[in-house]
């Protein structure tokens, strides 16, 4: 019975954090798969959208306790839920992360994204590292390298602590339902169509009068904002935030695995290969002897690719073009 | 003479050492077919970039309709009226045929993200009417049968007829195409001069074809340009560059040799 339940327990928090990383891999592929832009700083997003929404709600740092940190937005117990039955708070949260992410991309987007392929890759992993330094350093934001811990969580208290993976993932999962049709709407549109055209071939797009720059920047900011949510979402999930958790490897590396998995170029493909690795990476803790160990893990995801891409050389759901 | 609708002044591009275009001037007429041939590496596909601004103009001067040309981006250059197609054919190309040219119109209001998310109903209607125009362009290209096939799985000269029709979709005052010919059926690409023609005619475009095909050229333009190696060497009608010295020595001479 104990073992049963710590299956179910197991599946919650995995659904809840693959659905998080199905929401930040459609961003990456707002970003690669249909405007063609290598960002390999897909940290910075992620820690920015997690920093924003735990900064907002957690209370004001006690400065008996703290030598450095002082900040913290107490928004989460100002609009908390006793108020209208709802955690207001939440939504808002989600907003505010996405546009603080959306406004970083756009400053950033606006120097940078004129830049060719490999070039634009180097200042957005050397922006992921900013970021996080940041946040390592600037101890009076956000406690340093301890991060920030006992985030407010949204509908606390509704179940047991030890369940509340199953109040948070229908959460998840109609965040990620909405950025799923809005995403597609907006990739079936004119404006969807331009972005992929530019990464086809920007110079034709230049030729017949759009401004490839703004649309690389108006899809910078989108997916960057998607990156955001899944930020924000990420820190409520785990309760407790530091800057290690967004170093390369998680925060950056696995979710391009998960989009050339998936299939790269289209939305299905980029949620799907987020829950099949995810499935793999968190369940190969189980796997008996050695190869439970965490360090194989690497070679598991390596292994998964390599073979999947000599089956289906465009990911597991290839671009369709069906529609026009 | 008429206003001209191209002035190029002077224009000069050199690439390391090598001057691509070395001090080029030349007028064309609003509502005229100009050729623009020579041999190869003369520096013609160098003055459409010139013109579009997909290279900078490192001396000299470029008017359109009166207004200065060079120096602003190239979808400035296309929305001020002029459209080309690349030699190397620019197709976009995983998307379909229609998408390709379903891109290219001004004005679309789907273009910006909130009206598509928020008005999918304007967006849509805006959209019928764009793809029935793609659609009549097809048909003058004969591509019809491959308005769902992607750009990418198209013959060299499929790509090349989509390049034209792209060129049509912008409504254009100036069209620039560089060698439209290349690999297409011939008896097809008459039937292009005689719409080239009808288009000059009807809506008053004007057009500046570079064209190995000489005979081509020669029989639907009404003026004719002549380069070599970077230099205007002459222009004039058909009947005056046919029995230039020079032309003959530096381009036709060449290819009888
Ligand atoms: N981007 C570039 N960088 C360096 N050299 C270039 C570049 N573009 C053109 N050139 C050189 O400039 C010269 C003129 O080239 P251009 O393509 O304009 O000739 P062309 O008249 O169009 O010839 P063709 O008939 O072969 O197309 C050539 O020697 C070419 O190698
Ligand atoms: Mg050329």
């Amino acid at each position: 019975m104990v073992e049963f339940e710590g299956i179910i327990l197991h599946i919650g928090s995995f659904l809840v954090i693959a659905g998080i990383y199905a929401i930040i891999n459609v961003g990456l592929n707002v970003h690669y798969g249909h405007t063609g832009l290598f960002n390999i700083g897909i940290a910075a997003f992620f820690a920015l959208g997690a920093y924003t929404a735990s900064i907002l709600v957690m209370p004001p740092p006690n400065p008996d306790l703290y030598q450095r940190y002082e900040w913290g937005g107490n928004l989460a117990f100002t609009l908390g839920s006793e108020r209208i039955g709802f955690d207001l708070w939440f939504p808002l949260v989600l907003i505010a992360a996405a546009a603080v992410c959306a406004a970083v991309a756009y400053l950033v987007g606006s120097v940078t994204i004129r830049l060719r392929g490999d070039y634009l890759a180097i200042t957005t992993l050397g922006l992921g590292e900013t970021i996080r330094l940041v946040f390592t350093n600037e101890g009076w934001l956000a406690d340093g390298t301890r991060g920030l811990n006992g985030i407010p969580r949204v509908m606390d208290g509704l179940v047991d602590p030890h369940w509340y993976d199953f109040v948070f993932l229908p959460l998840v999962l109609i965040v990620l339902v909405i950025v799923y049709f809005v995403s597609q709407r907006l990739a079936a549109s004119p404006w969807g169509r331009v972005i992929l055209a530019i990464r086809e071939n920007e110079d034709t797009v230049e030729m017949v009068g759009k401004n490839a720059f703004q649309f690389k920047l108006q899809a910078f900011a989108y997916g960057a904002a998607l990156m955001g949510i899944g930020g924000a979402l990420y820190a409520f999930a785990k309760h407790s935030i530091t800057p290690a958790a967004f170093e390369p490897f998680f925060a950056t590396f696995i979710i391009w695995a998960m989009l050339i998995l998936g299939g790269s170029g289209n939305h299905r493909g980029a949620i799907l290969g987020a829950f099949v690795l995810w499935a793999v990476i968190s369940s190969s803790q189980f796997l008996p002897g050695f190869l439970g160990d965490p360090n194989l893990r690497l070679a598991v995801i390596g292994l998964l690719i390599v073979v999947v891409l000599l089956v289906r050389p465009a990911g597991l759901i290839p671009e369709t073009r069906t529609r026009t | 003479m008429t206003e001209p609708i191209l002035q190029v002044e002077d224009a000069v591009c050199a690439f390391g050492g090598l001057r691509a275009v070395d001090n080029c001037s030349f007028e064309v007429e609003a509502g005229t077919i100009t050729g623009l041939i020579g041999p190869n590496g003369a520096g013609k596909s160098t003055m459409f970039n010139l013109i579009t601004d997909m290279v900078p103009l490192q001396s000299g001067r470029i008017f359109f309709d009166g207004r200065r040309l060079d120096g602003i981006p190239p979808h400035s250059v296309a929305r001020r009226g002029v459209a080309r197609t690349f030699q190397i054919p620019g197709e976009l190309g995983r998307m379909t045929v229609l998408e390709n040219l379903a891109l290219v119109p001004e004005g679309q209001l789907g273009e910006a993200m909130f009206t598509s998310l928020f008005a999918p109903g304007i967006v849509r209607r805006q959209e019928e009417r764009i793809r029935d125009q793609a659609r009549e362009v097809l048909g003058l290209l004969q591509l019809t049968h491959l308005e769902e096939e992607l750009a990418a799985n198209l013959s060299t000269g499929q790509k090349k007829l989509l390049e034209i029709g792209r060129a049509l979709m912008a409504s254009p005052k100036l069209v620039l195409l560089d060698e439209p010919a290349a690999g297409v059926n011939p008896t097809l690409m008459r039937n292009i001069a005689q719409t080239i023609k009808g288009l000059r005619d009807e809506r008053g475009i004007t057009w500046v074809i570079v064209e190995h095909d000489v005979p081509l050229i020669m029989e639907m333009s009404d003026r004719v340009i002549v380069m070599a190696e970077g230099k205007v060497i002459a222009n004039g009608t058909p009947e005056e560059v046919r029995s230039d010295r020079r032309v003959l020595d530096a381009y036709l001479g060449g290819v009888a040799a």
